[in-house]
């Protein structure tokens, strides 16, 4: 050990200090040593493309090698190592590289996860299987549409809305909540909307043009619980159809997949509850 | 421009896609969302079995006419799935004419629920009068069940016939 500060002067560190700075130094010294070339580590990344601006092209699996020793550890990472050194071409939303944004929404070794969040598998003979979220419209590549997603979210109104409240009256005055009426909002209002969950349900595949799906219903059902909304039976009324939530039969691949360790299905499962015995004829004006 | 192109055919599918970037010079912008040029057969068999339809409001979801609003008939269903739980074992020891119609009623209206959302799951879509279809069956089911409940055995008498075969 090649102490490179003089001792004396060590002396002036606490002992914590001191330990930590001879790690350092040690550390140093041995990475500094250590072999530039290792093995490269080659892993296989099979992605669906389509490109629907070549005519007549039809979708396809391609697969790239990369070295996972010049790569960081997420997918997200592969792709981008991808598209700069390999295929320009290889198309794919990504944003904020943490898990916060939902851009990177894909489907990824049979999961719906982020991309950005879920670590290349370390399986030696497996290839890592990229497709793009399940039973959606394809712009390109990995890029699913995802218009019917959002104007089902606009459909729910996702914003307070409050009773005997003037225009000229907002802003004037906070609307107060208990600590107890906030907590019941945990577990809901972290949702970033990827979509990984409603294109994870069977129910939204075969009918997501009239089921919400568990990414919309739990915004709708973190409006409904929201003390701060006056709109409640309102918003239970739009529910009151064979389709909208009822197409909903537990089999849980929501929970079971969003990246975010949200519980989509325990949602619509308040909701059923809600729906039993709530206020009918308040809610008869907005029929 | 060509992106908007894009997104807008996305919900139509790739082929009317194919088919308005061929004949595009010939079109103005705003037609956009109009009928393509050819209607081959393919085109008619990708549009029966296209996924997503609608947009639908929240009076075509609804449908026309209930005996009962949604949330209440989610009820009604879950209640005599778990009353069955109760009067199945009840049926070995009280038999007789009400058990017989009790019986029938619940297990009678639970399949008919549960086949009505098997074909609202995946066939409706398809082929709308397949609701119509099985409502016709179960009447007429059910009419035969009734029969079979005043003017013959009954269903707990003929369960205990056939057990005993």
């Amino acid at each position: 050990i090649k102490v490179k500060m003089a001792s004396k002067s060590l002396t002036k560190f606490s002992p914590a200090a001191r330990a930590l700075i001879l790690i350092a130094q040690t550390r140093t010294a041995q990475t500094a040593a250590a072999p530039v070339t290792q093995k490269p580590n080659i892993k296989k990344f099979d992605i669906y493309r389509w490109n629907p601006e070549k005519s007549g092209d039809k979708p396809k699996v391609q697969t790239y090698k990369v070295d996972l020793n010049e790569c960081g550890p997420m997918v997200l990472d592969g792709l981008i190592k991808i598209k700069n050194e390999m295929d320009q071409t290889l198309t794919f939303r990504r944003s904020c590289r943490e898990g916060i944004c939902g851009s990177c929404a894909m489907n990824i070794d049979g999961t719906n996860t982020l991309a950005c969040l879920y670590k290349i598998n370390d399986n030696p003979g497996k290839s890592v299987k990229v497709y793009p979220l399940p039973h959606m419209y394809v712009v390109k590549d990995l890029v699913p549409d995802m218009n019917n997603f959002y104007a089902q979210y606009k459909s729910i109104e996702p914003y307070l809305k409050k009773k005997d409240v003037q225009d000229s009256d907002v802003g004037k005055v906070s609307y107060l909540q208990s600590v107890e009426d906030r907590a019941k909002l945990d577990g809901l209002y972290e949702c970033i909307l990827c979509a990984c969950c409603s294109t994870s349900c069977p129910s939204y595949w075969w009918n997501s043009d009239k089921y919400l799906g568990p990414a919309v219903l739990m915004q709708a059902y973190r409006w409904m619980i929201d003390s701060r909304d006056d709109f409640t039976e309102e918003r239970l009324a739009m529910m009151e159809d064979g389709y909208t939530v009822y197409r909903c039969h537990t089999i849980m691949n929501c929970t079971k997949t969003c990246p975010k360790g949200l519980n989509p299905g325990r949602a619509i499962g308040e909701i059923k509850k809600l729906m039993m015995n709530y206020n009918k004829a308040a809610s008869a004006a907005h029929k | 421009m060509a992106s908007v192109m894009l997104l807008k055919s996305c919900s139509r599918g790739s082929r009317s896609l194919l088919l308005q970037m061929r004949s595009q010079p010939q079109w103005d912008c705003t037609s956009v969302t109009s009928k393509p040029f050819t209607a081959s057969s393919s085109l008619a068999v990708i549009e029966y079995f296209r996924a997503r339809r609608g947009p639908f409001s929240p009076e075509e979801k609804r449908g026309k006419s209930h005996i009962m609003d949604a949330s209440t008939h989610w009820k009604v269903e879950r209640f005599i799935a778990i009353g069955m739980v109760g009067l199945m074992p009840a049926a070995l020891f009280v038999q007789g004419p009400i058990m017989d119609h009790v019986l029938t009623t619940f297990i009678f209206l639970h399949g008919f629920w549960g086949i009505d959302g098997v074909l609202k799951d995946y066939l409706i879509k398809f082929v709308p009068w397949i609701g119509k279809l099985w409502y016709l069956l179960a009447i007429v089911g059910f009419a035969g069940l009734v029969n079979f409940n005043f003017n013959d055995v009954g269903v707990c008498k003929a369960i205990q016939m056939i057990w005993s075969l």
